[in-house]
């Protein structure tokens, strides 16, 4: 039952019973938003922040007017009302419009903007710590609204001190959720990533520069269709025990970070960022506590979804039951495992990929393997298809393949949708 | 549902305290009686109820905030020289067990305790109405032979009565039947009568502390009963596969049998006498009556004289004890003080004479059907 105040559900996919001794408790929460009209209050504003790389490679294939495009269709996108600012980002980051805070989106500030996005030239380096400093400022200053960033680069973090981006990226959590994008293949997947990972967005790579303005269309009108604001999940477990891990499995695998819970020594809370109706995300709780006797029971997780005012809209309960009965302490619960696989595939590619860069080609050809061999099982057939653009499958069966001469970008598409998961048909659940 | 609570106890018919939950005279449930507050929502889960029994932490949602553990209480009753304690054991989902206290017109002290069969549908629901059918009957009655046979009858009559659906955790087949076994023991002042079907047990242990006389009072229906009353050795034929298996009940598909009324008399020893009833689940840990005597000593060792619900209390020390053990079923003991330990009579009583330790000078069958 949902009302307007609790637009959520959460449910709990475990096998509860536990060997006697067995300490680790696995379980998959789902978690949905309810997709009806009524839903949470909106939160009070929204802000869009599109930053652009302008660095000096941009020049090259056509990446830059791909950009300007990308910039100006993003702009019509927005609502009216929606507070925006676009940047330029090379050595420093420069604001393009307005000339300094937040625009108000409508017919006055539409054209100017794209008039002043027209203008951006390409040169200078690329320092993305910088980039999203100047993001952070803009957000702060609306601390309350629904905020997010597009972030675009064609190349690697060289213009700065490799530790700066990562302090940045630290002190911007939590103040803006950022989607970033790769155009060309001359970036880092795995620097988008942390990014990505930590500002509680996708990465995404796009080879080809003309794909560009159909990207921004997509991130803009998803963010603006993501109504309830800094949605947070708080993990209770009991005394002694011991979070091993929490992260997001669907709709892609996702480390999420927890802070200590105002509520008490023994909770953390997870922040989740904006949610639109009907968005449903799958995470995978793994505890271990202290084993009962035989015949306790023990509540070993309490997950509370908390909305921005901090009221709780849905709760769901991780228990272990311990048993002599082997044939119910063997089961394995069905999501369990198949995120456990799911998991297992993301590390497969990533390590093949990390070979196969490494010129390990023997390392590559198994790791790789194994993961076609995961992903068939798994009925993921986007990852077959970006895997078999990279391996020759000999026998998907068994994971036999034949490395591919990839092109760069092939690589980089399968590296950045590698966390991506399918989901399984919760019947079975 | 009413949410007026009733004045009187719907079951024997005592005069309830406001806001009673359950009778003090036979310790039903009193229909209509708030229910314990539900936590209100919010986080963290707010706590009600007793703390926790392993860490003293709030229970929320029925489990421990702090050590997260299912609160999971052994339930005791205590009324002073009677009482019992009552727990689902270390195995077993659910305390199918169900035990009542009261006392007779004349004040004669009478408990019961059935225990509900695992293997049908509802055994919680059957012991339960059998206990409180049986007590109804016997407390604040005139109590005589006839009064026990109704007692009996009542309690199969209810037992029958029981509906088999409704029960989440049953998967058999649809026809089975709830069962339970029953045991009634009452004390006057010269016998103490057991009535039972099935494997619950009624004790009547004497004399001081390390030389105590323990006496069953009950006749267990099993297959390891029958193979002793035909010459094997106890312990033997109850280790035997099967040997605990029952061969008469309460429940709509018993078998055609009778309950079995034992009469022992007794006389004072001066030096203190308890009856007992209690479920396998405890008695089986005991092995031979030898090891009741042994936990009684301890439990009455750990207890002082001036404890208040000290009686109640070492009912739930021995059903601590049973779960030490292994607690593989849900575990009942009853008790009753006929007779302090320095010889002080209990009110109402006007002689007492010693228990034969051989049992019955004198039985008497029951006929089901209400004869």
């Amino acid at each position: 039952m949902s009302d307007s105040k609790a637009p959520f559900a959460a449910e709990v996919f475990q096998n509860e019973y536990l060997a006697a001794g067995a300490d680790t408790v696995d379980a998959i929460v789902t978690v949905t938003a309810e997709g009806s009209a009524t839903v949470a209050p909106a939160a009070a504003g929204h802000v869009e922040l599109i930053i652009v790389d302008c660095s000096g490679s941009m020049d090259r294939n056509r990446k830059i007017q791909a950009a300007r495009e990308a910039a100006k269709v993003a702009i019509d996108c927005l609502d009216d009302g929606v507070e925006f600012a676009v940047l330029a980002g090379s050595n420093t980051a420069r604001q393009v419009y307005p000339a300094t805070g937040l625009a108000v989106a409508g017919p006055n500030t539409r054209q100017p903007a794209q008039a002043a996005v027209d203008r951006l030239e390409a040169s200078g380096g690329t320092a993305i710590g910088s980039w999203l400093h100047a993001a952070w400022r803009l957000a702060s200053s609306r601390p309350s609204a629904n905020r997010h960033a597009i972030l675009l680069t064609d190349g690697r973090n060289e213009s700065e001190d490799p530790s700066y981006l990562g302090q940045v990226v630290e002190s911007c959590r939590g103040s803006f959720q950022c989607d970033c994008r790769g155009v060309g293949t001359d970036w880092e997947v795995e620097e988008l990533r942390k990014i990505g990972t930590a500002l509680l967005g996708t990465v995404d790579i796009v080879a080809d520069p003309a794909d560009l303005a159909g990207d921004f269309e997509s991130m803009i009108i998803a963010s603006q269709g993501r109504g309830i604001a800094d949605v947070s999940l708080r993990l209770w477990a009991p005394q002694g025990a011991k979070l091993l891990s929490m992260s997001q499995v669907a709709p892609e695998i996702l480390e999420i970070k927890s802070a200590p819970s105002p509520s008490g020594p023994l909770a953390h809370d997870y922040l989740l960022g904006a949610w639109a109706p009907g968005d449903s995300r799958d995470y995978h709780v793994r505890i271990k506590v202290r084993p009962g006797n035989v015949g306790d029971e023990m509540l070993c997780g309490r997950v509370s979804l908390l909305l921005a005012d901090g009221s709780v809209a849905a709760q769901a309960l991780v228990k272990a039951v311990w048993t002599d009965d082997t044939e119910l302490s063997t089961r394995i619960n069905k999501a369990v495992a198949h995120y456990t696989g799911q998991a297992e595939l993301a590390a497969a590619i990533q390590e093949g990929l990390a070979a196969a860069k490494a010129g390990d080609d023997a390392t590559a050809t198994v790791r790789l393997g194994k993961a076609l061999k995961l992903a068939t099982e798994a009925g993921h057939s986007d990852t077959v298809r970006l895997l078999s653009k990279v391996v020759d499958p000999i026998d998907a069966a068994t994971g036999t393949v034949r490395l591919r001469v990839a092109t760069r970008a092939d690589e980089m598409q399968l590296d950045t949708r590698s966390t991506r998961t399918v989901r399984l048909s919760k019947k079975e659940g | 549902m009413s949410s007026v609570p009733p004045a009187a106890c719907s079951t024997c018919g005592e005069a309830l305290e406001d806001g009673a939950r359950f009778c003090e005279a036979c310790g039903a449930a009193v229909e209509g009686a708030a229910p314990a507050a539900a936590s209100p929502p919010g986080d963290p889960a707010a706590a009600t109820g007793p703390p926790c029994s392993r860490c003293g932490g709030g229970v929320a949602d029925g489990y421990c905030t702090n050590c997260g553990l299912r609160a999971d209480c052994v339930t005791v009753n205590d009324r002073g020289p009677l009482a019992f304690a009552t727990h689902r054991g270390r195995r077993h989902h659910r305390n199918e067990d169900a035990a009542a206290l009261g006392l007779t017109a004349e004040g004669y002290p009478v408990l019961v305790v059935a225990d509900g069969v695992s293997s049908s549908p509802n055994p919680d629901k059957a012991a339960q109405a059998a206990t409180v059918a049986a007590i109804s009957a016997l407390a604040g009655q005139a109590f005589t032979d006839a009064a026990l046979l109704e007692a009996v009858r009542a309690a199969q009559e209810a037992a029958a009565g029981v509906p088999a659906e409704g029960d989440d955790a049953w998967t058999g087949p649809a026809d089975a039947a709830p069962a339970c076994t029953l045991v009634i023991v009452v004390a006057t002042p010269s016998q103490v009568h057991s009535v039972n079907l099935g494997d619950a047990r009624g004790y009547l242990v004497t004399g001081p502390v390390g030389q105590r006389v323990v006496c069953q009072l009950s006749a267990d229906d099993s297959i390891a009963a029958q193979a002793v009353r035909a010459g094997a050795d106890a312990a033997e034929a109850l280790a035997a596969p099967g040997g605990h298996t029952i061969t008469a009940w309460l429940g709509a598909d018993a078998p055609p049998a009778d309950a079995h009324h034992l009469v022992h008399e007794r006389d004072s020893t001066g030096a203190g006498a308890t009856l007992v009833a209690c479920s396998d689940g405890f008695w089986n840990y005991t092995l031979d009556d030898r090891g009741l005597a042994a936990e009684l000593d301890a439990v009455e060792a750990g207890t002082r004289d001036t404890d208040e619900g000290r009686l109640g209390l070492r009912c739930k020390a021995l059903v601590d004890w049973a779960n030490d053990q292994g607690g593989s079923d849900n575990i009942t003991v009853a008790m009753a003080v006929l007779e302090g330990e320095h010889g002080t009579l209990r009110a109402g009583v006007k002689t007492m004479s010693a228990c034969d330790a051989s049992p019955a000078a004198r039985t008497m069958r029951t006929r089901r059907g209400g004869q």
